[in-house]
């Protein structure tokens, strides 16, 4: 009876844990295929030491931040994937709050607090072996070259030139092998919440509704090379956006040279970006990337009160009910990246430089600009000195330098005086896991 | 009899799961101009291995046993992909 007892005891657990070999592999099996998400995710932790100078006037502070995000993936079948970014962008102790509005659009990394944003939630479902179904919020910020500055992989498939924020919307891909061809299509309803959504929004008594929806289509054609005579691996990337009855919210708009307008405005835009990498040029360990956006827009102010002010911000005037009608601006912008690759102690270090230039109009069509002190909201030249070193698989040190000059605000050119002229010595870690 | 049923295990699942490795070979042989077989033997097991590496796409790129520098994709970094 005692051997018999002894035997079942120890058959139990051999029971709830397959014995033979066959049933292990099954229970690993099943035990993989329950885990059908997989999480990673990335800790970034900054400090910069700032320089602002204006007419003589020298200020420094320091500027403590964080970033953290959390990446969701889910392989649902071999035609169907889901992609998730969860991340937290925040001045680190915080206490004296942001004090601005927040946009369905700059939530993204705009520095305001604890709070976590979607950054991204999208699924890719392939329709035949060569189109692709995606809808959702897609990659559209963090685009090159910004990766190649902190020494990690691309995270976005729109260039950072060309636009900078989460998108939400759908693409429709056809890959042919090392060639892509992208339409995209990201609404913009002009809702009114009040109002069960109607599109159609009352702006104040006495004055008209703004109607119709805004639309932004892009089009998109990625090419990627190996092996070349010219560089190792070439990445290009052609980028057209079109936008029509862009709403935006109490903007300044440029008069002339000392006058400007508060109003809402609808933006009409169209703008190319091109993006071209090449990794390992000529077999050497030179990273050259260039990037250019050039566009036309027209900001149409909205029927609403239009505050004129001069130069000195004082309020001249207010019109009721005018609207305009302005010849389009000319925004160009370039920005060209070089780094080399030093292979010390058998891990790949990294130096590099860049230098942007925008026109005077650049700014104006750029929505970029909430990160605190970045390379890319400047409306004149900027350049930038970093150094990446890989510390361990996933972590790795990136420090360096950005000077910003400034020479237009708002589309008018700045007197001496009015320009700000700002630098940052900074230092990061970033950890993937 | 054992053997037989767990390489029938184990090749069911690589063909429901076209996974990791296959992946990193099909990425071997496309950057490193190699044949399927060497792009095999390209592959190693393990955390620190190269299909993991090129998996996870922690770093931009890694250099493989071969000299070839391999580069990787991160998953929802892309649309359409």
């Amino acid at each position: 009876m005692k051997t018999k007892l002894l035997s079942l005891a120890l058959l139990m657990p051999s029971m709830g844990y397959s014995s033979t070999l066959e049933d292990r592999v099954e229970e690993l099996e099943f035990a993989r295929d329950l885990n059908v998400v997989q999480w990673s995710g990335e800790l970034n932790t900054r400090a910069d030491s700032v320089t602002k100078e204006t007419d003589g006037n020298k200020v420094n502070f320091n500027l403590y931040r964080m970033k953290f995000s959390l990446n969701i993936d889910a392989n649902l079948s071999d035609r169907l994937a889901f992609h998730g970014r969860l991340t937290q962008s925040k001045v680190m102790n915080d206490v004296t709050g942001p004090g601005d509005e927040l946009s369905a659009l700059s939530n993204l990394h705009g520095y305001a607090g604890n709070e976590l944003y979607v950054e991204k939630a999208y699924f890719d479902f392939k329709l035949t072996n060569n189109f692709i179904l995606t809808l959702g919020r897609l990659p559209t910020a963090e685009g090159g070259p910004y990766h190649l500055t902190i020494g990690k992989p691309n995270r976005s498939s729109y260039p950072r030139l060309a636009y900078a924020y989460s998108l939400d919307g759908m693409a429709l891909t056809d890959n042919l092998g090392g060639l892509s061809f992208k339409a995209l299509y990201h609404p913009f309803p002009t809702s009114d919440r009040s109002d069960n959504f109607f599109k159609e929004k009352t702006l104040g008594t006495g004055q008209t509704s703004k109607t119709g929806d805004a639309h932004l289509w892009v089009g998109m054609v990625d090419y990627s090379l190996s092996n070349t005579f010219l560089a190792k691996k070439i990445d290009l990337n052609l980028h057209y956006v079109s936008a029509e009855n862009l709403y935006i919210f109490s903007q300044t708009i440029p008069v002339d040279a000392t006058t400007t307008v508060v109003s809402d405005l609808y933006l009409h835009t169209k703008r190319v970006s091109a993006y071209a990498e090449l990794a390992g040029v000529m077999n050497t360990p030179l990273t050259v990337a260039v990037a250019h956006s050039a566009g036309s827009s027209r900001g149409f102010v909205s029927q609403n009160t239009t505050t004129v002010t001069d130069g000195a911000g004082t309020t001249v005037a207010v019109v009721v009910g005018e609207k305009s009608n302005p010849k389009p601006v000319y925004a160009a912008g370039t920005l060209l990246t070089l780094k080399y690759d030093l292979m010390i102690s058998g891990k790949k270090h990294a130096v590099g430089a860049q230098y942007m230039s925008n026109n005077k109009f650049f700014s104006l069509t750029d929505l970029a600009g909430r990160e605190p002190f970045n390379l890319w909201s400047v409306s004149g030249t900027a350049m930038h000195l970093f150094y990446n070193m890989p510390l361990e698989n996933g972590l790795v040190w990136n420090t360096g330098y950005i000077e910003k000059n400034p020479k237009y605000s708002n589309g008018v050119d700045l007197e001496d005086a009015q320009i700000t002229k700002s630098s940052s010595f900074y230092t990061e870690f970033i950890l993937g896991f | 009899m054992k053997v037989l049923l767990v390489s029938f295990l184990l090749a069911a699942s690589s063909a429901a799961f076209a996974g990791a490795k296959d992946d990193f070979i099909a990425a071997a042989e496309k950057q490193c101009g190699v044949s399927k077989a060497d792009a095999k033997k390209l592959a190693t097991g393990g955390r620190t291995g190269t299909v993991i590496k090129f998996k996870l796409c922690l770093e931009p790129e890694q250099t493989l046993s071969s000299g070839c520098v391999i580069r990787c994709t991160k998953a929802g970094s892309k649309i359409g992909s």
